[in-house]
């Protein structure tokens, strides 16, 4: 691995916490409300409910790619 | 159903591409597309990396650039940051810069601490300077590494909350706290070298945790910490005469310890610590933090008691407190890990790792995973037992 040059006292960018972004973190508030609302706090229960969504998600996707593959004679 | 949510995905048509050596000709060659993506709209830019990283002055003036505002004062653009092969040293510091960090499958991040080429004969003078200088810079950039990631590290956290009861039950340790159940459960996901940093990071743990326990207990004891007509530095002057008092007990069967002979150097971590996580568990931002997965991290009993008070205002000032006893605990692990991220050459993580570890967001290709994303863009239908006007507020 080569040898970094980094200096011994970089300046404040790399240092500092992340800037929050307002619009995003009311949505993330209202995206954690949603799920104490409805799923009481359970956030096991969202959790499994939204992965097996995006599974459903891929291989849905996977299948139309394979369609489309089988139609173009691949 | 998946919404799409801009905010977290990559996008290649508003991107910037770190590849190869970071340095000065890259900063000159990317300045105009950074300028032209932050005039054309204020929406998220991607930076896709993958790059053994090179000189931190660039990396950073890269990452002001991004970050910066417009004449109307504008937030930044949000950053989505990308790792398609490897994020090495600086450039994983860029990566984990991002607001949102996603790792391709088979990347490689590798963090370490800062480093001095000399081109120059060294002195007794210059090298004490020199390795104070390092130790001082090393010890910010965990901090800071430790300010970028505690969101994604506490979402972590709370993620796994659900399945401390099991780990306790299978394993027949009721009094396993969250913090050692956490560490326990994201463990067995984490790599050979992943685990080792595990460790470092549990044995300098440790000492804070008795240190937090001990002298900071005792500054809040005396109220030295809640006196706000104090200046500074009598408030600094009493947390390091509690961190005096601290060490010499803690070294009391050592005969041949003193703060001449290594001490004084343990003392100014500890001061650095002290100071680090007074601040931050104060912060607007931890404060934030607690609010927000408070409710998930308590027990049905606390929630209970919480909503068995009078007014709003107590419940909210008693669910902080609660959060607050959950959350600050596992801030000074993740301090400890930071550190020890920056200690030694062996830190080499997979993207599952750093995934694990709080440093990204995602990997590409897990959908099994938790993530940011998936909160924001899954839309759950309503149980079918949900009143509509409940279901559709």
């Amino acid at each position: 691995m080569e040898k970094s040059t980094r200096r011994p006292q970089p300046s404040s960018s790399l240092r500092s916490g992340r800037t929050l972004n307002n619009q995003v973190e009311a949505d993330l508030d209202r995206a954690v409300e949603r799920v104490y609302r409805l799923y009481g706090g359970d956030l096991s229960a969202f959790f499994r409910a939204a992965v097996h969504d995006q599974v459903q998600l891929r291989q849905s996707g996977k299948e139309n790619r394979d369609d489309c593959a089988l139609s173009a004679g691949r | 159903m998946i919404v799409p949510n801009p905010n977290f995905r990559p996008n290649p048509s508003r991107a910037v591409y770190i590849q190869g050596l970071i340095d000065d000709p890259m900063l000159d060659r990317l300045t105009p597309t950074i300028i032209g993506l932050q005039s054309a709209s204020r929406d998220p830019i991607t930076v896709y990396i993958d790059s053994r990283g090179g000189q931190v002055t660039s990396a950073e003036a890269i990452l002001r650039l991004l970050t910066a505002s417009n004449q109307d004062s504008a937030s930044p653009c949000r950053l989505i940051t990308v790792v398609t092969g490897r994020a090495l040293s600086s450039a994983a510091d860029l990566l984990s810069s991002g607001d949102y960090a996603v790792a391709y499958p088979e990347s490689t991040i590798f963090y370490h601490g800062v480093r001095q080429t000399l081109a120059t004969p060294v002195t007794v003078e210059f090298g004490s300077a020199l390795t104070e200088r390092l130790k001082i810079s090393n010890d910010q950039s965990a901090m800071a590494l430790a300010r970028k990631t505690e969101w994604r590290f506490m979402f972590r956290f709370v993620m796994m909350t659900p399945e401390f009861t099991t780990l306790r039950q299978t394993t027949n340790r009721p009094s396993l706290t969250p913090l050692d159940s956490f560490i326990e459960l994201i463990s067995q996901n984490l790599s050979w070298y992943a685990n080792e940093l595990v460790k470092r990071a549990r044995e300098r743990h440790g000492r804070y945790h008795k240190l937090l326990d001990g002298a900071l207990a005792a500054a809040y004891k005396n109220k030295v910490l809640l006196k706000p007509q104090q200046r500074p530095a009598q408030v600094e002057s009493a947390i390091i005469k509690k961190i005096i008092d601290f060490e010499v007990r803690a070294h009391k069967n050592e005969p041949d310890w003193s703060f001449r002979t290594g001490g004084l150097a343990r003392l100014n971590d500890d001061y650095f610590l002290l100071n680090e996580y007074i601040s931050s568990s104060q912060s607007d931002h931890f404060k934030k933090l607690c609010k927000r997965w408070g409710p998930f991290a308590l027990t049905p009993q606390e929630t209970e008691g919480i909503m068995a008070l009078p007014d709003d205002a107590a419940r909210e000032e008693a669910r902080l407190e609660k959060a607050r006893r959950y959350f600050q605990p596992v801030w000074a692990f993740l301090v400890a890990l930071c550190h020890a991220l920056q200690e030694g050459e062996e830190n080499y993580l997979t993207a599952l790792d750093a995934y694990w570890l709080g440093l990204i967001d995602e990997v590409i290709g897990f959908p099994e995973l938790k993530s940011m994303r998936l909160l924001s863009e899954f839309h759950p239908d309503p149980p079918n037992d949900m009143p509509p006007e409940t279901a559709a507020a």
